[in-house]
């Protein structure tokens, strides 16, 4: 029998290593990044943004002046003032590379078991709760992955696809909980991707979406499962083959 | 065999559910008229209208939106472009967020951004225009605006009989569902309301779930609730709950 002591038992109450203002700011890039807060758009109040991330304000506010401090938003004054998104940030290659190494593969795997929850769940709904309307709005993001070019517009068509998956499954709490683990693996998933890589994504996106339009509730589930496993794969494989290579260059 | 008890539990559900109906149009048809009032009067002093002219909105819209049995998550009204000589897309809208204190709506109507928040396309604000009647879109899981489960209510404004715009609020289901529930649970029999494209609205046996498309059995009785324009109905089912 495994004996946890209590200081164990507490240490799956916490959710990251970071420090709260700078998990907050990663949020809220992430949002920007999603492209659900738009450039030139203004944030929602400080008091707003508070509660949602259930954050004390000066939590919040700390958190605001990182994303200044990046760029990601600026700030004005006055009756009309607020926080306003700026033009896109870039993240590098490597430090997304540098972000996936630090992580462990239990951590990865525990990601591929909530996504499959949440994303096989809610695909397995939206195949008996859509509507026609939503149906295209599907369509249209697996033909925006299509076009997509860029590492940014790529993960923001795959992100969106998910999501509106679940808007599709007519679930606030599971397109919540989409978004969120979008936010958490979206832009790792999209690192050094190629070419044939990226048309397994669509192709299978595809299927997702033709189960989901023929009300193949099982099927859609499955294909989503199929579809989350081969992406952390991918990053698992990913991860050992960084490590792998520090490990060659080290001492 | 359908006894009199029973078309009396429908003619009272149907009633105080058209009743529930009305008072929400009712309230978007005062906006729409506090706005072609304006026009008219602008009209006639030959001037074209400004965002300026919309601003004293402001105050029936926050008197409704503090209201006791308040189930509007926000309202207002929408404008077509053309129709205001300094903006071409613009909202007078204020919403409840969940810190409490009232705030305007701000949307994204940068044309050359990725979320430009383009309402000319969405149904709220299209089917009123087409069909110049009462509508309602939803529901559905709101991403953009309100990150809730939203019926969005809007009437057509027209001034002179050219269409300018909509007076609109979206209702948050979690919140509007009582009501609807406990008209529902007047009725002996399985019943719910469902929207033109079969969703289910509200329900009052665990049987039917809210947001499913109901498969509608043959025996059911359907009543359709006015305004008929929204395509809401009532059905009741041959089975007490």
């Amino acid at each position: 029998m495994t004996q946890l002591n209590k200081v164990n038992r507490l240490s799956l109450l916490q959710v990251s290593q970071e420090g709260k203002p700078e998990e907050v700011a990663r949020r809220l890039i992430e949002v920007i990044e999603l492209g659900l807060i738009g450039e030139g758009e203004q944030l929602p109040s400080e008091n707003e943004l508070a509660t949602r991330f259930g954050v004390a304000t000066v939590t919040l506010r700390d958190a605001l002046a990182i994303l200044r401090q990046r760029g990601v938003v600026a700030t004005k004054r006055g009756r009309n003032g607020g926080s306003f998104v700026c033009a896109p940030v870039e993240v590098s290659e490597d430090f997304l590379k540098a972000r996936l190494t630090a992580m462990s593969s239990l951590e990865l795997r525990d990601l591929c078991d909530e996504q499959i929850a949440i994303s096989a769940t809610a695909a397995g709904l939206a195949a008996s709760r859509s509507s026609s309307a939503q149906h295209q709005r599907l369509e249209h993001f697996v033909t925006a992955l299509q076009e997509a070019t860029t590492r940014r517009e790529l993960r923001r068509a795959d992100a969106r696809f998910h999501i509106e998956v679940a808007v599709a499954a007519q679930s606030v709490r599971l397109t919540h909980a989409e978004m969120r683990l979008q936010s958490q693996i979206g832009e790792l998933l999209w690192i050094a991707m190629t070419d044939v890589q990226k048309s397994t994504v669509i192709a299978e996106h595809r299927a997702i979406l033709q189960a989901v339009m023929a009300g193949e509730s099982n099927l859609a589930s499955a294909l989503t499962e199929a579809h989350v496993k081969e992406g952390i794969k991918r990053l698992m494989d990913l991860r050992f083959a960084l490590l792998g290579l520090q490990e060659a260059t080290s001492p | 065999m359908i006894t009199v008890e029973q078309t009396d539990e429908l003619h009272q559900c149907t009633q105080r559910l058209e009743a529930v109906l009305s008072t929400l149009f009712e309230q978007l048809n005062t906006l729409a008229a506090e706005v072609v009032t304006v026009w008219e009067a602008l009209d006639a002093e030959g001037r074209k209208p400004t965002s300026k002219d919309l601003a004293f909105l402001q105050a029936t819209i926050e008197a409704r939106l503090l209201a006791n049995d308040n189930y509007i998550h926000g309202t207002g009204v929408v404008l077509e472009p053309g129709e205001l000589a300094d903006q071409e897309l613009f909202l007078e809208w204020f919403y409840r967020p969940s810190s409490g204190k009232i705030a305007p709506m701000m949307l994204n109507f940068n044309r050359q951004s990725e979320s430009f928040y383009n309402y000319q396309g969405m149904p709220w604000f299209t089917r009123p225009k087409l069909t110049g009647e009462a509508s309602v879109e939803g529901p559905f899981v709101d991403l953009y605006g309100t990150e809730l489960y939203i019926l969005a209510f809007s009437v057509p404004i027209f001034a002179k009989g050219h269409f300018v715009g909509v007076a609109a609020a979206d209702i948050a289901l979690h919140e509007f569902d009582q009501l609807l529930t406990r008209c529902l649970l007047r009725m002996k029999n399985e019943a719910f309301i469902i929207n033109g494209e079969g969703r289910i609205v509200a329900a009052n046996s665990a049987n039917w779930f809210v947001g499913n498309i109901a498969s509608r059995p043959a025996a059911a009785r359907v009543h359709k609730l006015k305004p008929l324009s929204i395509e809401w109905s009532l059905v009741e089912l041959p089975v007490p709950r």
